[in-house]
């Protein structure tokens, strides 16, 4: 491997590590509390009238 | 209800993010069937020029690998965040292609790059094309699990709504595997992934050629890139036509408004070249058409007729008055498991379930939904005309420019005169943008066609969306774009370099740019 190809690989690890913490950094500040539930009740709620609740033991 | 605001950030979102992501993929796809026929050319022939190809090509395969890597993640992200209640429903068939694609393709392909670029010195001449094969094979194997997730929400067959789960559940794996258009989808998007891969080195190839520089490797690469994109091309243009045929039989909406088919014509219809699209009062005001052609590639025959958007919106407005009844009994079958006339009622209208709920854009309880709601719903069926006809325009039209381009540089490598033609280098130069503005606005038409569902006939859009706050979906959204601005910035920054470097940069002392590359190395 010759000099100019250990540049590009140094150069893409670090892009690979940037990314890496910029895709972290994004998660974290975005995506770690935004904790959606949904489950059958949630989909009934969302899809038919709100307010509208299951029969009790359902299969969620 | 669901506020519009949240809807449409969150299409934003996720548009904003697969468009960036498919600036990388389609070079990926087809770059490295062209690294395959350098390499088996250097193996059965054991010119060394063929490797030097191969090394060369795959350093800025190996570059857009890099800089692409993960940007289809955060679309992943958002299934969860974004599209909560998207994933719910349908997640056990759309989660299980996208699983087998990670497990399957992607470690594959990773796997084989890694030997790729570090098993040169390591590995036998065969072993390592071996590699450079199982590279392409996971490469294409990746793309074929996402399409078949993509075509699932273009037709999703194989799979039926359980109304104890309020989900999508998988009847029938084999016809989610074998659905007509995903696998249409699939051998025409990867064939533009061969267009787009053959343009890069051809284009690439033509500037060293009119520069006069390595003249050997240059025309070598010239001449597999033509022949290659000939093909691949050709192939775009005959899958593409499938991919059209597949659309009119499950998605007749998005059709006719790729065609502005405002009326039902008789069969055959005529093929719209160019059309003065009036939207306010749904007709074209002028068009030039060719006859028989739409109804040729859209039924393939010559009597069936191609419903145009007033009759598909006559019929829309039926199944939504039959969606109506299906709410209305769900919401009573899940008050009342055992209740016998509303299972009854369910099951006989349980597929216009989906344009039922295209009501819960305009009112909260579907049954109370009014007239001009129901109108409202019906208007929403069909996307928007102008984009979607104009961007199916330039995307044929980008396909057959690349065909003539293709066409001439392949025949002048056959008459070995493409060097005394500097215009048609000229020209490979600057078509350089033209497959990836192809390869983007074919999925805006595919995408934007899809509108108003995120599963074609079964779940709207507006249902889809998680309930976020409108601001952490804007800082999300800068996030994104700001990270993938800076990820194409270092991607054409690197490609530039490298590509101005040429096969010096190989460092081999074989070519003329050997001196001004490792000079140029040195000041990196």
């Amino acid at each position: 491997m010759n000099r100019a190809d250990q540049r590009l690989v140094k150069r893409l690890a670090w892009v690979l590590v940037i990314k890496l913490v910029l895709l972290y950094g994004l998660w974290w500040g975005f995506v770690r509390d935004q904790r959606v539930t949904v489950d059958a009740a949630g989909m009934a709620a969302q899809a038919l009238v709100p307010g509208f609740e299951t029969v009790k033991g359902e299969n969620k | 209800m669901i506020s519009e605001q949240l809807v449409d950030l969150s299409r934003l979102q996720f548009a904003a993010t697969a468009m960036y992501h498919f600036l990388f993929v389609p070079l990926t796809i087809g770059m490295v069937w062209l690294l395959v026929i350098m390499e088996s050319v250097y193996v059965m022939t054991g010119n060394v020029v063929w490797k030097d190809m191969t090394r060369f090509w795959g350093k800025l395969f190996g570059i857009n690998f890099a800089l692409g890597v993960t940007t289809g993640i955060t679309l992943e992200f958002q299934f969860g965040t974004n599209w909560a209640y998207y994933s719910h429903y349908v997640g056990d068939i759309f989660g299980a292609p996208l699983a087998i694609e990670g497990l399957m393709a992607f470690f594959l392909e990773s796997t084989m790059i890694g030997l790729f670029f570090f098993g040169w010195d390591r590995l036998s001449k065969p072993q390592h094309l071996l590699v450079t094969v199982l590279m392409a094979v996971g490469t294409n194997l990746s793309a074929l699990w996402i399409l078949i997730a993509n075509g699932w929400m273009q037709n999703p067959v194989g799979a039926e709504f359980s109304y104890q789960t309020m989900r999508m559940e998988m009847t029938d794996f084999w016809a989610v595997l074998f659905n007509p258009d995903a696998q249409a989808k699939f051998v025409h998007t990867v064939s533009a992934g061969y267009v787009t891969g053959a343009m890069f080195v051809m284009s690439i190839s033509s500037w060293y050629l009119l520069k006069k520089r390595d003249l050997a490797f240059a025309k070598r690469s010239f001449r597999v890139a033509a022949a290659f994109g000939l093909a691949s091309v050709l192939s775009v243009i005959v899958l593409g036509d499938e991919s059209g045929y597949t659309v009119g039989e499950a998605q007749q909406t998005k059709l006719a408004a790729m065609e502005a088919m405002w009326e039902t014509k008789p069969a055959p219809a005529g093929l719209t070249l160019v059309a003065s699209i009036n939207e306010a009062e749904q007709k074209n005001d002028w068009e030039i058409e060719v006859p028989w052609v739409m109804g040729l590639i859209g039924t393939r025959s010559i009597s069936k007729e191609i419903p145009g958007i007033h009759d598909i919106k006559a019929k829309n407005r039926e199944r939504i008055v039959n969606g109506m009844v299906a709410v209305t009994a769900l919401e009573a079958l899940r008050t009342h498991r055992d209740d016998v006339v509303a299972k009854q009622v369910f099951e006989q209208n349980k597929t216009d379930l989906g344009f039922g709920l295209l009501l819960k854009k305009y009112v909260v309880d579907v049954s109370q939904a009014t007239p001009e709601m129901i109108n409202k719903a019906v208007n929403d069926t069909v996307p928007r005309v102008t984009p979607m006809f104009w961007g199916f325009r330039i995307m044929v039209g980008l396909g057959f420019a690349m065909l003539a381009l293709f066409g001439m540089a392949f025949y002048s490598t056959l008459k070995s005169n493409f060097m005394e033609k500097p215009w048609l280098l000229r020209a490979a130069l600057w078509m350089l943008p033209a497959p990836w503005i192809a390869c983007e606005l074919g999925w805006f038409v595919a995408e934007y066609g899809r509108q108003p569902w995120s599963i074609y006939g079964v779940l709207p859009t507006h249902l889809s969306v998680s309930t976020l706050s409108v601001n952490s979906l804007y800082g999300s959204l800068a996030g994104f774009i700001g990270f993938y601005t800076v990820l194409l910035l270092v991607e054409m920054f690197l490609m530039v370099k490298f590509a101005r470097m040429g096969p010096g940069s190989l460092g081999t002392g074989r070519y003329q740019s050997e001196g001004k590359s490792a000079l140029a190395a040195a000041h990196v």
